[in-house]
């Protein structure tokens, strides 16, 4: 059977052309055009839900496949794709968001969210994600197979994911990367000889030899030698974007696979890691890549590449947690109607309906006002740069030793 | 089951707009993403840290701590970084729900930042600026959450009642100052600059009560970068470096030593103090580039001084007023054309910051570039607020524009220091030669070299904030 491809977002005006990319490496490997799927029209990105709906759709039609790529931006936090269409485009599927949505599930909740049917992922179905160190969280990679259903296998790479040319041949590769928070981007410095010093500073600090036996801090150094935001390179420099709520996760390090390595290092963000703004006014940390590309040719089934989950009768896809909470009638755990529930129960109890009428009003005031256009413009133009004034200077001098 | 619900204010108590996010421990079973914020509290749970981060970079969020009651009562125990946190609760042990709000503030505490900055001084020569001398050290204020302003011995100060005397200025008799109250730092969130201001309150003002401020505007850094100061190889960027740290921000605060002889500090909350006026003082650290950036703004600076007044209230566990007090705006040599800048705009003086709250104007040695453009937009601006408007104008020579000060011929020579009839304003002039004289008298030692035009710019700021304080409505 055949293999298909889902591109899960699009590249926008993203300097790498990810997607773009990955397209032409899949062509080249012989995936059909119509089999190379780009998010639907109307779109920014495929949804975890919109895949299996697709799939689902497809194996109605007779169209069933025997590997499901899933090409994604993502990190160790997960894969850069909204879970439920609903969802905001923009957002990841974490591993709470599978956890919940597996929870709704056992517990028959309204709305939860349903897997692929079984005619399309099933015990033929081998799912690949191609998304920068999913593998690294084999638990990750289990709740994920878990909500597409009984997939004979799910597979995710433990580096990071390039897709680039070769000679004029699309390539796919993996690649050593190095990542510390940073603040702002790393790539619009304009003093790369302080920058790099500052990196591998930092770094020394995370992937420090006496913390981690034999990981080598002389690779970093002297990968960021020279090292500047070329990513047509084989080592550069890269910015990544974190938004808030991924704070105070740390990804998933696998030390069993290779001492000596930047896989075996996990990242932590703390409050003070984000401090900066995207273009949307969200929150958001940006992390420092270094990134040095590694020539071998990758495979799904090479266990130094991949981590590979196999699902057989008796070691099957995750099915979630038990529901949260505990003791309120077994409701399972959706996302919504946390309130509502709590109201009904404290009322039950024989709490004041009034009471609660009250405080819960108290806890929706009124929104601050929008601000003024006239004062964001005239806030612009307040913090616009100046010029040195050239009056007279008011010189400023060394102080006066006291007697 | 036990549910909070969570909501997230600005001082106003307005909900802010742009959203947040919230993380909490892992008591926490559950989290609802959308709709209205709540979590569930699992049975068993003693403690719970909530911490809130705004979406906006307008401000800086916090951590409520929770402890949990036998009947999974919540309770408020900490509320760091937060300006309050508010908790009502109904329900028993078997069901309860409860209303967390939490207020965030657009300013965190920086002293420490600042105090660490001041340590690491600048050992390196840049251009014609030198290092920082090692003997400096040990009079630094430590590394520390809270910075005091030390007594110093033995100093002059003008004499606010009668400044000249016998054709000299007239300086006080060498006497201990001091400072009661706290000195702190705060950041600023969402601004470019200014992103570090100083504040030092007076144990006198309530921190409850709409506070009386002097907001003082240090002449603009970007003139010292040809001399090595601010941006050089090797130096630290804005605001958290030393030079920043030190002629941004100490060097207004303190007095190393006596002024009349290290007269490059202008120790402002010692003027004050020895005005005997109570009033808190602002200083808003100016960065090369957008210098003082949205303190050139009303409604900036209204917003931010309602926060520094919120921020100082939240310290003592207090709530703030709802606004500020009486306002004065001093400005130091190029530090005028910033204040120009408020008053220039249209919808300068017409903001409330200008209508309502300023009432004092003090300009010390403007340059002559912003001279009457600044006159005429203070002018405009007193003149429908009659005596209430404080207006003071001290120069290192003599001026056209002090006749338009005072409303009335100026003397024909300095030094002068003289009142409008009412009193309201105030024009001086001081040149070099008469300061030189008027130490060499207060001293009994004559100067060394002769003083020259920029030893009588310092020396005006140095002293005549004393004058102005003493003369005004706070």
């Amino acid at each position: 059977m055949p293999a298909i491809v889902f591109l899960v977002g699009t590249d926008g005006t993203s300097p790498n052309a990810f997607y773009a990319k990955a397209k032409a490496y899949f062509r080249s490997v012989g995936v059909p055009e119509p089999d190379i799927l780009s998010p639907p029209a109307g779109r920014t990105a495929w949804s975890i839900e919109g895949i299996m709906l697709a799939l689902t759709k497809r194996a109605t039609e007779g169209k069933v496949y025997s590997e499901i790529g899933i090409v994604s931006h993502a990190s160790t936090f997960g894969l850069s794709a909204p879970l439920r269409e609903a969802d905001d485009q923009g957002t990841m599927a974490l591993s709470a968001d599978l956890q919940n949505a597996l929870a709704q599930r056992k517990a028959a909740a309204a709305g939860a969210l349903a897997p692929a049917s079984t005619a399309a992922v099933g015990a033929q179905s081998d799912i690949v994600i191609y998304g920068c160190e999913v593998g690294r969280d084999p638990t990750y990679l289990k709740l994920l197979a878990g909500v597409f259903g009984a997939p004979r296998s799910i597979a995710a790479p433990l580096r990071m994911a390039i897709f680039g040319e070769e000679a004029g041949k699309p390539t796919h590769r993996l690649a050593r990367s190095w990542s510390i928070p940073w603040k702002g981007d790393i790539r619009k410095t304009t003093d790369w000889v302080t920058a790099r010093k500052k990196f591998t500073e930092d770094a020394s600090t995370k992937y420090e030899p006496d913390v981690v036996p034999g990981l080598g801090r002389g690779d970093y150094i002297a990968a960021a030698s020279g090292a500047q935001a070329d990513i047509t390179k084989p080592i550069f420099f890269w910015n990544d974007i974190i938004p808030l709520h991924f704070r105070g996760r740390k990804s998933a390090a696998r030390p069993e696979l290779a001492t000596g390595d930047d896989v075996s290092v996990s990242t932590t963000l703390i409050d003070g890691d984000f401090r900066d703004t995207d273009a949307s006014n969200a929150r958001i940390c940006n992390l420092a890549l270094l990134i040095k590309v590694l020539p071998d040719a990758v495979s799904s089934t090479n266990q130094a590449q991949y981590e590979r989950q196999v699902f057989t009768a008796t070691a099957t896809p995750s099915t979630g947690p038990p529901p949260a909470g505990g003791g309120g009638g077994g409701g399972g755990a959706p996302q919504t109607g946390l309130i509502e529930r709590a109201v009904d129960a404290v009322v039950a109890a024989g709490g004041s309906r009034q009471a609660i009428d009250d405080l819960l009003a108290a806890a929706a005031p009124a929104p601050a006002g929008e601000p003024d256009p006239a004062d964001v413009e005239a806030l612009a133009q307040a913090e616009a740069d100046e010029p040195a004034d050239d009056g007279p200077a008011a010189l400023l001098e060394l102080p006066v030793a006291p007697a | 089951m036990n549910v909070v619900v969570l909501t997230v204010v600005n001082r106003h108590s307005e909900l802010i707009t742009g959203g947040w996010s919230m993380s909490v421990d892992d008591a926490i079973t559950l989290l609802q993403r959308e709709g209205t914020p709540a979590f569930q509290i699992a049975d068993g749970t003693t403690t719970v840290e909530v911490s809130v981060t705004p979406d906006s970079d307008r401000y800086f969020g916090g951590t409520v701590t929770l402890a949990i009651g036998p009947d999974g009562a919540p309770e408020i125990t900490d509320d760091d970084g937060l300006l309050w946190a508010s908790i009502r609760t109904e329900g028993t042990a078997d069901a309860r729900i409860s209303s967390l709000i939490v207020a965030v503030s657009r300013l965190r505490l920086a002293t420490r930042d600042m105090t660490a900055a001041l340590h690491r001084i600048v050992t390196q020569s840049h251009g014609t600026r030198q290092p920082t001398p090692q003997w400096l050290v040990p009079w630094l204020p430590p590394e520390a959450d809270t910075m005091a302003l030390a007594p110093r011995e033995k100093m002059h100060f003008i004499d606010a009642k009668t400044p000249i005397a016998d054709g000299l200025v007239n300086f006080t008799a060498p006497k201990p100052a001091s400072v009661a109250g706290d000195t702190f730092v705060v950041e600023v969130a969402g601004v470019r600059a200014p992103r570090a201001i100083a504040v030092s309150w007076p144990t006198a003002v309530p921190r409850d009560e709409p506070a009386p401020m002097l907001l003082y505007y240090r002449p603009g850094c970007g003139q010292n970068v040809q001399h090595g100061y601010y941006v050089a190889p090797g130096l630290e960027p804005y605001p958290w470096a030393y030079d920043y740290a030190f002629f941004g921000m100490l060097q207004q605060l303190w007095y190393l030593q006596d002024p009349l002889i290290g007269y490059s500090d202008v120790g402002v909350p010692y003027q004050i103090a020895e005005s005997g006026k109570k009033v808190v003082t602002v200083l808003p650290c100016n960065s090369v580039g957008p210098e003082f950036g949205s303190f050139t703004d009303p409604a900036s600076v209204l917003d931010i001084l309602g926060e520094i007044q919120a921020f100082a209230a939240a310290a003592e566990g207090l709530l703030p007023a709802s606004k500020i007090g009486r306002v004065a705006l001093g400005a130091f040599s190029s530090g005028n054309g910033f204040v120009s800048r408020v008053f220039a705009s249209g919808r300068g003086q017409r903001h409330p910051l200008l209508t309502d709250h300023v009432r004092e104007v003090y300009m010390f040695d403007p340059p002559n570039d912003v001279a009457e453009g600044l006159l005429n937009g203070v002018l405009t601006w007193a003149r429908p607020l009659g005596e209430d408007a404080k207006v003071r104008w001290y120069s290192r020579g003599l001026s056209p524009h002090h006749a338009r000060v005072i409303g009335k011929p100026t003397p024909g020579a300095g030094p002068y220091v003289v009142d409008s009839a009412n009193g309201s304003r105030s024009a001086g002039s001081i040149d070099p030669l008469q300061w030189q004289r008027s130490i060499a008298k207060a001293t009994g030692v004559p100067s060394a070299r002769a003083l020259e035009w920029n030893d009588a710019h310092a020396l005006i700021a140095a002293f005549l904030l004393t004058h102005a304080m003493d003369r005004s409505g706070f």
